[in-house]
């Protein structure tokens, strides 16, 4: 591998050749040594290599010194000369070795692998707190608590990577950290450049991040990990030299951006404001010399967790299940019903309490708040609104909401494309807005919060809205619709989610690619929930998306077909209702409708679809339910209701993978077993070969 | 020692069924059951656990051997007529049935449970390597694949069943192999 640039290598062998001579060459070989080191130097400065660059400066002025003296050199000086050449050699190629910045991690045994995992993993907690921090920092400059917390997290960062031998990181983490110790000082104003800086490192870490994390799941774990750092490493000492380089430096005591940036410039204010709190105001940050008690969230402490393996987790929660199953079998049990005791019922409602309590809290072990997945929003709006020259403020409320991790992991994704949306179709540039008659600055608001036994997650922009006729032309021309649709706005809205389908004028990298929507809402399916779109054209879009709370337990519906009984997911079903046999008609071909407020919707019969014999002959005996499969209404008929409860749910295992149309298994309170539907896999027509879209968890 | 060396091998069977034809099951302890007059055995180290018949949750558009799902403490565990897997008449005497509940081991998923009902179970047994034998040409051709050997044990004969063959696709409505299931965490 070169790890010296071409005319570094021609210079050090000519300075090599030179050496070799020195002794017979005389005054020309000095003169030549001479001009090989200056171009060295002027290589060593362009590129930024300091150690090289001071050797070769203080071996040039040595060597110009002796050449002024006009005599050849005598061994001893030959000696010191050879001498004060080697470092420089080793200088040059330390530095290219710190510019190529590659290591191999080093595996003696198993454990390695999980130091680390755990490294890993840690590393990019950390890396979050510095993102979120570093926002907070963008608005108060001056926070000294979050100042702290961002040097913390470096620090910590640094000693992870020192024990694991990870120079390149260490190294980087160091000089971060340094930076942020000049800031702690007040010997450095945290400006754009120091706060880029800072993302920047924060990127080049998290690469590093990515690149162990490959690695260790690779089979080739000697693989090296190449991440370029020299070029940040060496902005973040000028910057701490006192020379940050080309970017403008604002004036140290001003706190106030927007003022000192010119109108043609993007600004970007992140600010996270809490629901009850309006944006601070400029002249109130003036007044307050003293950093602020806390006015943002700040990135939780992280002092009084315990890291539980996932699976001891779920072993838990699995036992607490079963607990509360067969505390129901004995207070049910015909035995115990029976008894008059007014003491033994006393002491079964506190064993039910308990054993209430105690899953309550089993359950809620697996909840995180949704903030870790707003943080990441919080960074996504502020670069895409930079690169878009937009002004854009987003607004987060109810981080604390506590969903299931697994769900909260998997709305990163669908949110970003969302945001991506609203950020490049639905705010417009600042001048336009204002020609709207709008502030220049766009808002977008996420907001969480608790609705009917799930979650809700609303994503409000005050962007260009969208224009319902233009979405149905668009259905029109890309063959979504038939040319006899005739749905209310609602509907047409609803039709972004439809595969293929994409309002965007160019095609951007970011997003409009057609792919968006309905990928959106795959995602959000798979979660078990719906998502939702309404809009005020010019005005705003709003997006919905209703979630469980956990993917380990749903609201379910409780049916029976035949003799058997089923589970419905409450969240897609919309409506029940006794069908009146004028409601029912028969399409030819194309199965039974039922006429609902005007409505044609498909029927499905669960007993057909099932094969189950004893089912009712007649629908209008039956109930229908409404369900939502796949982003359709699809009438359910089924033979009656039982009851509708909240439900456990249980892999149905290998067996039963091919097995589309259930999505898992329940136990009910009598100890029996209960499939749960899977309402997507319901409306599809079945095909000879069935696919496997089971979900199981 | 013995036992971990058996499960191993049924591991191993799951995953490359060649091995079942070739191999002789080692000796060891197995466990006889009954279907009707016909004596079966499964190696013990495959079996978890017995348990007696219990109400199971049928699970329509299965196969009809697939008897349904029971809740085996808290765990949904599918259940197997071993009759109608082995194309034996049905049998209405139930009084004496049992589920045996063996391990099943599959690419995707090391351990998994998996009921098998029979009419009923006789006891577990010692059998020597030289009891032993390679399962004769005349076996049925359709079920054969499920019977791994031949053992003789006092003055009977018993077929070893082979759990991977008896398990193999048995739930899928096509013998679709390539169906490989998402892992949730």
């Amino acid at each position: 591998m070169a790890l010296l640039d071409e005319s570094t290598e021609e210079l050090l062998q000519e300075i090599a050749l030179e050496l070799a001579f020195v002794q017979s060459g005389g005054q020309s070989s000095i003169a030549a040594l001479i001009s090989s080191l200056g171009k060295l130097k002027q290589i060593a400065a362009a590129q930024g290599r300091e150690k090289a660059l001071q050797l070769s400066e203080e071996l040039g002025g040595w060597l110009v010194e002796l050449g002024s003296r006009g005599t050849a050199l005598d061994a001893g000086e030959l000696e010191t000369l050879q001498q004060k050449y080697q470092p420089l050699e080793k200088a040059l190629y330390a530095e290219a070795n710190i510019t190529e910045a590659g290591f191999t991690i080093n595996l003696e045994s198993q454990d390695d692998l999980e130091l680390l995992n755990e490294f890993c993993n840690e590393g990019k907690d950390l890396l979050s707190q510095v993102e979120q921090g570093v926002l907070v920092l963008e608005e108060d400059p001056a926070h000294r608590e979050t100042l702290n917390q961002v040097f913390r997290a470096f620090h910590t960062f640094k000693g992870g990577a020192g024990f694991l031998g990870l120079e390149p990181i260490k190294d980087l983490a160091h000089n971060l950290e340094s930076l942020l110790d000049a800031a702690r000082q007040n010997s450095l104003v945290i400006d754009r450049h120091v706060i880029n800086l800072i993302l920047a490192g924060g990127d080049t870490l998290r690469k590093f991040m990515d690149g162990i994390e490959q690695t260790i799941r690779s089979d080739n774990k000697t693989a090296p990990i190449i991440v370029p750092t020299r070029e940040l490493i060496e902005r973040v000492r000028s910057t701490l030299d006192g020379n940050p380089g080309e970017v403008t430096v604002e004036k140290p005591n001003e706190t106030s951006v927007p003022a000192s940036v010119p109108a043609d410039e993007a600004k970007i204010t992140v600010p996270i404001a809490k629901i009850n709190k309006p944006i601070p105001t400029l002249p109130k940050e003036i007044e307050e010399p003293q950093p602020k008690p806390s006015p943002k969230p700040k990135a939780t402490n992280l002092s009084n967790f315990v890291k539980i393996d996932t699976q001891k987790l779920d072993a838990l929660i699995d036992l607490v299940g079963e607990l509360v199953i067969a505390k129901s079998m004995v207070v049910e049990h015909p035995v115990v019903a029976g008894q008059q005791s007014e003491e033994l019922s006393r002491e079964l409602r506190q064993l039910s309490r308990i054993a209430a309590d105690l899953q309550r809290n089993a359950m809620s072990l697996r909840m995180v708040p949704i903030r870790t997945t707003f943080q990441k929003m919080n960074r996504l709006v502020r670069d895409l609104a930079n690169s878009q020259n937009k002004q854009i403020t987003l607004v987060t409320k109810g981080e604390d909401t506590e969903l299931d991790r697994n769900i909260v992991e998997a709305l990163a994704e669908p949110m970003i494309h969302m945001l991506r949306n609203s950020i490049d179709h639905g705010i417009e540039r600042p001048a336009e807005r204002e020609g709207l008659g709008k502030s220049a600055e766009g808002k977008i608001e996420i907001e969480a919060c608790h609705q009917a036994g799930g979650i809700l997650i609303r994503i409000e922009d005050d962007g260009r809205g969208i224009d319902p006729a233009r979405v149905l032309a668009k259905a029109r021309e890309r063959g979504i619709i038939d040319s006899d649709f005739n749905g209310n706005t609602h509907e047409i809205l609803s039709l972004i989610f439809e595969p293929g389908f994409s309002t965007a004028e160019t095609v951007t990298d970011v997003s409009g690619r057609g792919v968006g929507m309905d990928v959106v809402r795959g995602s959000i399916s798979r979660l078990r929930g719906r998502i939702d779109v309404q809009s005020v054209v010019g005005k705003s879009t709003t997006f919905s998306i209703y979630l469980p709370l956990t993917l380990a337990i749903i609201d379910g519906m409780l049916v029976g077909a035949g003799n058997q009984r089923f589970i419905i997911p409450t969240l897609s079903i919309q409506e029940s209702f006794k069908p009146t046999a004028g409601m029912l008609s028969t399409l030819k071909g194309r199965g039974q409708l039922v006429n609902l407020r005007g409505r044609l919707i498909p029927m499905i019969s669960l007993c057909e679809k099932l094969k189950i014999d004893n089912g009712p002959v007649d629908p209008s005996e039956g109930i229908i339910l409404i369900i939502n499969s796949g982003g359709q209404a699809k009438g359910l008929l089924v033979d009656h209701l039982i009851s509708k409860q909240e439900v456990v749910i249980k892999p149905m295992g290998d067996t039963l993978q091919s097995q589309p149309v259930y999505s898992g298994a329940a136990i009910m309170g009598d100890g029996r077993v209960a499939l749960i539907l899977d309402p997507d896999a319901l409306g599809r027509t079945d095909s000879p070969r069935p696919e496997s879209k089971t979900s199981s968890n | 020692m013995m036992s971990t060396s058996v499960i191993t091998k049924a591991g191993e069977m799951a995953i490359d069924d060649i091995a079942v034809y070739n191999d002789l099951p080692e000796a060891g302890k197995y466990l006889n059951f009954q279907l009707g007059q016909e004596r079966y055995s499964l190696a013990v180290a495959e079996v978890r656990e017995i348990i007696r018949l219990c109400p199971i949750t049928p699970v329509p558009r299965m196969p009809e051997h697939f008897l349904g799902v029971i809740n085996l403490r808290g765990k949904i565990v599918p259940v197997i007529d071993l009759r109608q897997r082995l194309h034996l008449p049905s049998s209405e005497a139930k009084e004496r049935a049992c589920i045996i509940v063996v391990h099943h081991h599959t690419a995707a998923s090391p351990d998994q449970l998996v009921g098998l009902q029979v009419d009923l179970v006789d006891e577990v047994v010692f059998i020597e390597q030289s009891a032993i034998e390679p399962v004769p040409d005349f076996c049925d051709t359709v079920d054969g694949k499920f019977i791994q050997a031949m053992a003789k044990y006092k003055d009977s004969v018993l077929a070893i069943l082979s759990v991977a063959e008896l398990l193999k696709d048995a739930g899928n409505l096509q013998t679709n192999t390539a169906l490989a299931p998402e892992q949730d965490q």
